[in-house]
C-alpha cells in the first residue's frame, strides 16, 4: 500500500538537494551534517516555509537508516505540560545514539506555545543533556522564546517561499500526479497560501480530487469551501444588532473549531473589507490588537470577543 | 444557634464513617509517637471529610488534651512560637498528654506568612507532643519542607452512601420523615462533603415535618438563582455604586457564575454604547481573573469583582425601567455538546497530525478542512486506510 497519501508528506523532501528555498540556511546546516558536529538550532518562520521538513533531512541524512532511534519529535502545542515534555526527554536521552554520531536530536516543534515558565524548565533540560543529546527547536515567532534559550542555539530566521520556489514545487507535483495546471492557476495558489507551502499542498491535492485539469476558479472555490467565511457575515450582523451577531460568531466558532486567536485573525484581515471610513478602520485594528492582548493575560476568550464586537456596532 | 454540622459532630472513633484506613493511620501515629521517625503528620484532603473530627474523636478516646491553632488566627512567625513553643517543651511531672493540631494550614501558607511555616517547621523538630497538621491541599508548594519532615494521612472523598447513612441517622433522631430518595439526593449533591450535606439537610428541614425529593428540588435551586438574578438587577438598573458593591458583598456570588449571567444578559438590558462601555468592563475584569489563575495572586480578584460589578452597571447612560427577563447562559452547553459532536473531528485531525508533523490544532485548521473535501468527493477510501480511520470517522468525513 501505498503510505504517501497525503500530499505534504509525499512531498516532503528527505534530502538537502530536495529542498526548494532557504538556500542559504541549508547550506550552513549541510555543512554541520557533514562534519558531524552540530549546534542546537532554532529555526523561526512563517507557518510552511520548511522548518519541520529540514529537521527531518537533518536527521535523514546524519543518522540514514536508523534516524527514527535517534531522532524524538514532539509538538509544544500538544504535550500537555513541561513534566510531560521533561520526562519523554528524560527516557529519550538517558540511552546513547545508535551508529557512529554522538548525539541523540530531540526536535521540539512550535516551542512558543510553551509558556515563559515551562521555557525556564526546558533550559535547564537543556542544559543536563548537553553531552549526548542536541536540541532543534521551531517557531513562528522567536521573540516568544526566552533569551537564556536563544542564546544556547544557532538561530536561523526561515523567510516565506518566493513565486519562484512555489512555481518549481508546483511544477514537480503536477508533472509527477499528472495534472495540468495553467500559469494563472499557480499564481492563484500563491496568493492564496501567503507562502505556505503546506497550505498551497493541501489546496492542490483537492484540486486533483475533482479534476486533472486545474484552473484559478477550482482553486478560488476549495479554499472557500475550506475556510469558514461566515466571519464577514457575523461582522455585518454585528454593526447593527449585537445580540444576533454573538450568537452566530459561538455557533462560527463551535462549528469549524476555530479558537478566540483564530477569529480575531480574521477579523483583523476582513476590517480592510468593510464599508467604513478609514478612520474607523483605524480604530477597529487598535480594538483587535487590545483585545488580542487582553485575551493572552485573560480567562475566557469569547467574553474578550465580544468586547471587540461591540465595537462594530453603529450608534 | 448550632448548625447541625457542630452538634452531629462524631465524639468516638466508631461514629466516623467512610475512614476506617485513615483514622487507624493516624491513631497509630499518636500512640506510637516516641518511636515515629517523622514528628509530625498531615491529615490532608477535600473539606468536610472527617479530618479535624477524627483528630478530636481519637484524643477524646484517649484521653488526650488538644492544643488547637486555628491557622488562620496566628499567621506570622512570632505568634507561632510563642504560642507552639512553651506548649511542646513542657513535660513536668503531672503532665498530661496532649496533641498539637494545627488545622488549615492551606490558610497560613500566603506569601506574607512565610516565616510562620518556617518557624513551624524548626519547631516540629523538637516537639515532644504530636503535632498534627491539617490541609486540603499538602502539594502545595509552601508546604515543601513541612511535608519532608511529616506522615502523610488521606482523607478521601466520602462515598454518597457514608453521607446517606448520617443523613438517614439523624433523620430518625430529630423524627422528621424523609423519603429515601430525598435524602440520596442530597447526598449525591453534596459531593463527599459531609459538612456541606448536613448544612442542606438542616436548611431543607427548618420548620418541616416531613421531606420528599421534590421540595428539595424547589428550594435548592430557587435559592441559588434568586441570588443571581437579585444582584443582576441591582448592577443593572441602578447607578448607585454603593448600592451594587453593597449588594455584592453580602450576597456570597459566586464571581464565575455571575460573570456568566452578566456575560449573557447584557445585550438584553442595554442597548447603543453602553453595551461597548460594559463589555470593555468585562472585558479588563476577565484579565484579571486570568492573572488571579496565572499568578496565583488572590488580590487581584478584588478588581475583577469591581469591574464586573460596578464597571457593568456604570457603562449605562439612562437607568432603564423595564422588566427584563433574564436568562441563563447556554454557552458552557453549547462548548459541551460540540465537544462531543465534534469528537471525532478531533479524532482525526489526532491522526492527521500524527503523520503530517504537526500538531493537532494546525493539521484541524490546515489539513482537515482539505482531507474532508477529498472525502467528499469520494476519493477518500486510500486515505482512510492509511490514516487507519475507523468507521465512525470515515461516516463523519463522508457526510453532508
Amino acid at each position: 500500500m501505498n503510505d504517501l497519501m497525503i500530499w505534504t508528506e509525499k512531498y516532503r523532501p528527505s534530502r538537502f538537494s530536495e529542498i526548494v528555498g532557504q538556500y542559504m540556511i541549508v547550506e550552513r546546516v549541510h555543512a554541520f551534517v557533514k562534519n558531524k558536529n552540530m549546534p542546537n538550532l532554532l529555526f523561526s518562520g512563517p507557518a510552511g516555509v520548511g522548518k519541520s521538513s529540514l529537521a527531518l533531512v537533518i536527521a535523514k541524512e546524519l543518522y540514514g537508516p536508523s534516524w527514527r532511534e535517534n531522532f524524538l519529535e514532539m509538538n509544544a502545542s500538544d504535550s500537555r505540560g513541561i513534566d510531560v515534555v521533561r520526562n519523554i526527554i528524560k527516557d529519550f536521552a538517558r540511552t546513547k545514539a545508535i551508529g557512529n554520531v554522538p548525539y541523540k536530536i530531540i526536535f521540539l516543534d512550535e516551542a512558543d506555545a510553551l509558556t515563559r515558565e515551562a521555557q525556564q524548565a526546558l533550559r535547564r533540560t537543556m542544559e543536563n543533556y548537553t553531552n549526548n543529546t542536541r536540541f532543534l527547536l521551531s517557531c513562528n515567532y522567536s521573540s516568544k522564546i526566552i533569551d537564556p534559550i536563544l542564546s544556547r542555539c544557532t538561530v536561523f530566521r526561515f523567510k516565506p517561499l518566493s513565486k519562484d520556489n512555489f512555481s518549481e514545487i508546483i511544477k514537480k507535483i503536477c508533472k509527477n500526479e499528472k495534472l495540468k495546471i495553467a500559469d494563472k492557476a499557480i499564481e492563484a495558489l500563491f496568493l492564496i497560501s501567503e507562502g505556505d507551502a503546506r497550505k498551497m499542498e493541501n489546496v492542490l491535492q483537492s484540486c486533483a480530487a475533482i479534476s486533472q485539469s486545474i484552473n484559478g476558479k477550482l482553486i478560488y472555490d476549495i479554499v472557500s469551501l475550506a475556510e469558514p467565511k461566515e466571519i464577514r457575515e457575523v461582522l455585518s450582523i454585528a454593526r447593527k444588532d449585537f445580540l444576533r451577531a454573538r450568537n452566530k460568531l459561538l455557533d462560527v466558532m463551535l462549528n469549524h473549531g476555530l479558537s478566540g486567536i483564530d477569529v480575531i485573525k480574521q477579523i483583523s484581515k476582513e476590517i480592510w473589507n468593510l464599508d467604513i471610513n478609514d478612520e474607523r478602520k483605524i480604530m477597529l485594528i487598535d480594538k483587535c490588537g487590545e483585545i488580542e492582548f487582553r485575551m493572552v493575560e485573560g480567562s475566557d476568550e469569547f467574553i474578550q470577543l465580544e468586547a471587540l464586537l461591540s465595537n462594530f456596532l453603529e450608534k | 444557634m448550632k448548625t447541625w454540622s457542630e452538634i452531629y459532630t462524631p465524639k468516638n472513633i466508631n461514629e466516623i464513617y467512610g475512614q476506617d484506613f485513615a483514622v487507624a493511620k493516624l491513631r497509630d501515629f499518636i500512640v506510637g509517637y516516641n518511636k515515629q521517625k517523622n514528628k509530625a503528620a498531615i491529615v490532608h484532603g477535600p473539606p468536610g471529610v472527617g479530618k479535624t473530627c477524627s483528630v478530636y474523636a481519637i484524643a477524646h478516646e484517649l484521653n488526650y488534651e488538644i492544643l488547637e491553632l486555628n491557622a488562620s488566627d496566628y499567621r506570622n512567625s512570632e505568634n507561632i512560637d510563642a504560642i507552639i513553643k512553651p506548649a511542646i517543651s513542657q513535660k513536668s511531672l503531672f503532665y498530661r498528654n496532649k496533641i498539637i493540631f494545627i488545622d488549615e494550614l492551606d490558610g497560613i501558607a500566603g506569601t506574607e506568612d512565610y516565616g510562620g511555616v518556617q518557624t513551624l517547621v524548626s519547631l516540629i523538630e523538637s516537639s515532644k507532643f504530636p503535632i498534627i497538621i491539617a490541609a486540603n491541599d499538602p502539594w502545595n508548594k509552601k508546604l515543601a519542607n513541612i511535608r519532608k519532615k511529616s506522615t502523610l494521612i488521606e482523607f478521601k472523598n466520602l462515598s454518597y452512601l457514608n453521607i446517606y447513612k448520617v443523613l438517614e441517622k439523624i433523620s430518625k433522631k430529630i423524627n422528621i420523615y424523609c423519603s429515601e430518595d430525598s435524602l440520596k439526593q442530597i447526598a449525591m449533591v453534596a459531593n463527599g462533603d459531609l459538612r456541606a450535606a448536613l448544612n442542606d439537610f438542616q436548611a431543607l428541614t427548618e420548620g418541616k415535618k416531613s421531606i420528599i425529593l421534590k421540595d428539595l428540588e424547589v428550594i435548592a435551586s430557587r435559592n441559588k438563582k434568586d441570588s443571581v438574578f437579585n444582584a443582576l438587577r441591582i448592577i443593572f438598573k441602578t447607578k448607585n455604586i454603593q448600592e451594587v458593591l453593597n449588594t455584592i458583598n453580602t450576597t456570597d456570588l459566586d464571581l464565575d457564575e455571575a460573570t456568566l449571567w452578566i456575560d449573557e444578559n447584557i445585550p438584553l438590558e442595554y442597548s447603543g454604547s453602553d453595551i461597548t462601555k460594559a463589555y470593555n468592563s468585562l472585558s479588563r475584569a476577565d484579565v484579571f481573573k486570568g492573572r488571579v489563575s496565572r499568578q496565583q495572586y488572590y488580590r487581584f480578584l478584588v478588581y475583577q469583582s469591581n469591574l464586573m460589578t460596578a464597571g457593568v452597571s456604570l457603562a449605562k447612560s439612562k437607568q432603564h425601567q423595564n422588566y427584563t427577563p433574564y436568562r441563563r447562559t447556554s454557552r458552557i452547553l453549547k462548548y459541551w455538546i460540540a465537544k462531543n459532536k465534534y469528537q471525532k473531528r478531533k479524532s482525526i485531525s489526532e491522526k492527521l497530525a500524527a503523520i503530517t508533523h504537526s500538531s493537532s490544532k494546525k493539521a484541524l485548521k490546515s489539513t482537515f478542512p482539505y482531507i474532508k473535501i477529498i472525502f467528499q468527493k469520494n476519493k477518500g477510501q486510500e486515505i482512510a486506510k492509511y490514516l487507519e480511520l475507523n468507521e465512525d470517522e470515515i461516516e463523519y468525513l463522508n457526510s453532508k
